[in-house]
């Protein structure tokens, strides 16, 4: 396979370059294939080797420049993000996720492409409009109009916690690459146990793309794949779930090609109740991606034409996986029936995976 | 359960030896440490009663509390216990109630109290000693359930197989679980880093599960009611039987032998959707405390009970790597050797002989 190439200055996600080296920090195996050049707004561009044999934070403060955008692309390698005080003020850090699912070189490049097209304006409007819309409703509804099906959510709930993972980068920060997701747990995302669940009730339709993350506790690849595998059956027919107070209740396929999903969706919930709480609701920016065929975490922030949604069960890491459903179908609308996001065109799925 | 203290009586813990020892030490967690009380014993200058609240590593607390020369009993049913080394156990035995795993509460500790009593470490050595001799003139076992007209063919003489013991009296720097007498051959090493090899036990036929089983936890993160109710759906193999076909020492096919083990048939074929670590056979374990009474629950002592004449149990999934191990009895097995010879089980059949300890009135501490 040719070199990914990547220019520096195409991956506007990192904003104002300022007197920044940008550099591609990356297994030693993989250092020569990348070509990188700086572009116009960098004036020097490095690919850094990381083995993983030493903590990420002594080799920023040893090995990498002070004023730095860095993009990091480690499939072999566990990686632990680093503290604000070891990032630095004068560096921004992006991360490919390309360890909880298995990533090609192929996926990368895809992804380095993707993250090429990315709009970080874009994004921050669209998250923009999700919390100002969302701010003025007093209930977030999920429709499927193809499925007849609708689940009210109290999003307005004080306990809610809200991540973001979008836009333009600042000073200091750390996001995804490509970026492009507002999120919403009902947990703490490092708590073990789920001891608050959504206010959401009422039914879903699963219809889309899957993401089988793995966490910490030992896997085995090919269960990861085959579970997969099934879950993608998802893509042909809906499987509807069955939503009370933010746990699933039932899952039924709405098809015999949704029904290996429906089958694998109750196994998990059924050893592991975790697999059967919706944890996270998933409101994907990013308008400027292609799915990437197979079971990819930089598929998760695919939004479509004007914003996707995402659904996610597991508790990473505590549980054996995470897994993201995402559903193009499903659009989210107040309780008047006032748009708040996404179109509900299943139809324009961009990618492999339509 | 009572208020008053648990008695253990050191003397009569029979696996320890005659030998005499500095001290009798029992390990608990702080909750529980005035809920057991040591008698006094002719073999031990002292006893005491020590907390463990597992915030230390267990083979620091033994070097620095426990005197060295002594008998361990550890009851700790908040921690997760991993054996000790063995030079950080040194001059010392220990016996390990395997409480935490199954989440075991006091009445059931005491009910082990009073099996480890009446277990005789001779007999079982005995037991044990006659068995490998059998089983290693034996060029294969034969595993039949004549009720559900089951047949499995199992090579056991691999050089790979370990076989673990957990019966007789402990050495000094031995350690044990309490109570023991079981025979459990592992398919790969107990603390096998890795579960990726193609490795597999020589194992093909039908098995008829039925009867008990432990659902034990291990290190990886889990919820109690989670384990509870994979118990209570694995548990109506109690009432019938699983019939499930073996290939390659991995489980192909689950049938109910009826309805009522339905939910049991589920939850298997759930486990083996989410992991299919659980559908390959990671032990073969020969229980044979015919002592012990089994305890009602998810109880990982029960992993002993042999009734009679020994009961054959395969473990499904394999600790710290899955999230359970998953021990299920298969109640009404015999295991034979190639010639036809009965090694290992079988049906009490009526007036079935039971030795005078096994009295009920006589089971008291």
């Amino acid at each position: 396979m040719e070199p990914v190439r990547i220019d520096a200055s195409r991956l506007t996600s990192f904003g104002d370059a300022g007197e920044s080296v940008f550099c591609l920090i990356t297994s030693p195996e993989l250092t020569d294939r990348f070509a990188v050049t700086p572009g116009p707004r960098y004036g020097t561009a490095q690919v850094i080797p990381f083995a993983g044999t030493a903590d990420f934070a002594e080799f920023l403060a040893t090995s990498v420049p002070q004023r730095a955008d860095l993009l990091v692309v480690l499939p072999n390698v566990y990686f632990r993000s680093p503290t604000p005080a070891e990032l630095g003020p004068h560096r921004k850090l992006a991360v490919m996720a390309v360890t909880s699912t298995p990533s090609s070189l192929e996926s990368i490049a895809h992804f380095i492409r993707m993250g090429e097209r990315t709009d970080p304006a874009a994004q921050e409007r669209l998250a923009d409009s999700i919390f100002s819309r969302g701010r003025r409703a007093e209930r977030l509804v999920f429709v499927d109009e193809d499925y007849g099906t609708s689940a009210v959510f109290d999003h307005l709930a004080e306990e809610l916690q809200w991540h973001e993972q979008g836009g333009y980068l600042d000073w200091g920060q750390q996001q995804l690459f490509p970026s492009g997701e507002v999120s919403v747990l009902p947990v703490d995302v490092f708590g073990q146990d789920v001891d608050r669940t959504f206010a959401l009730d009422g039914e879903i339709a699963l219809r889309g793309c899957p993401v089988v993350h793995s966490g910490t506790p030992s896997f085995l690849p090919a269960d990861q794949e085959r579970i997969f595998r099934n879950l993608a059956s998802m893509r042909d027919a809906a499987v509807v779930v069955t939503v009370r107070d933010g746990v699933a209740v039932e899952f039924e396929a709405t098809g015999e090609a949704a029904r290996p999903a429906a089958r694998t969706l109750a196994a998990l919930a059924d050893v592991d109740s975790r697999f059967g709480t919706l944890l996270e609701i998933g409101f994907g920016l990013n308008t400027g991606i292609e799915l990437f065929p197979g079971n990819s975490a930089m598929n998760e922030v695919y939004g479509g034409v004007a914003g996707t949604i995402h659904f996610g069960f597991g508790l990473i890491p505590y549980t054996q996986y995470h897994i993201d459903l995402i559903c193009p179908g499903t659009r989210v609308v107040d309780e008047r029936g006032e748009p708040v996001f996404g179109t509900g065109a299943a139809h324009e799925q961009r990618g492999a995976s339509a | 359960m009572s208020d008053l203290p648990i008695v253990i009586r050191p003397d009569q813990i029979r696996v320890l030896g005659e030998d005499r020892a500095d001290a009798f030490c029992v390990v608990t967690n702080p909750p529980y440490v005035r809920a057991f009380e040591v008698a006094a014993s002719p073999r031990h200058d002292r006893s005491m009663v020590l907390a463990y609240d597992g915030t230390t590593p267990f083979e620091d607390f033994i070097r620095e509390r426990v005197p060295e020369r002594s008998h361990v009993l550890t009851i700790l049913p908040d921690c997760l216990l991993h054996s000790v080394p063995a030079d950080a156990l040194g001059e010392r035995k220990l016996l390990i109630m395997a409480c935490r795993s199954g989440q075991t509460g006091l009445d059931g500790i005491a009910h082990f109290l009073r099996v480890g009593q009446l277990t005789d470490p001779r007999e079982q050595q005995a037991f044990a000693d006659s068995f490998f001799a059998r089983g290693q003139a034996t060029e294969h076992l034969v595993l039949v359930d004549d009720d559900f007209g089951t047949s499995a063919r199992f090579n056991h003489l691999d050089d790979q197989y370990e076989w673990h013991e957990q019966l007789g009296e402990v050495e000094w720097g031995g350690q044990q679980v309490y109570p023991a007498g079981e025979i459990a051959c592992f398919l790969v090493p107990l603390k096998s880093t890795d579960l990726e090899d193609d490795r597999r036990f020589d194992v093909d036929g039908r098995l008829a599960l039925r009867g008990r089983l432990i659902v034990q936890s291990g290190p990886p993160s889990f919820l109690l009611a989670d384990q509870e109710r994979i118990y209570r759906r694995l548990s109506t193999i109690a009432e019938s039987a699983l019939l499930v076909d073996v290939s390659g020492g991995v489980i192909t096919a689950v049938q109910p032998a009826d309805d009522r083990c339905r939910p049991a048939a589920t939850m298997l074929e759930s486990l083996f959707e989410v992991d299919s670590r659980f559908s390959q056979i990671f032990e073969f374990g020969f229980a044979f405390n015919r002592d012990a009474t089994p305890w009602p629950g998810n109880c990982a002592m029960n992993e002993v009970y042999g009734g009679a004449h020994g009961q054959l149990h395969v473990g499904l999934g394999m600790l710290p790597h899955t999230q359970y191990h998953i021990d299920m009895f298969l109640t009404g097995t015999r295991v034979h050797g190639h010639d036809g010879e009965l090694l290992f089980g079988g049906p009490a059949g009526p007036m079935a002989r039971r030795r005078a300890a096994m009295c009920p009135c006589l089971v008291t501490v």
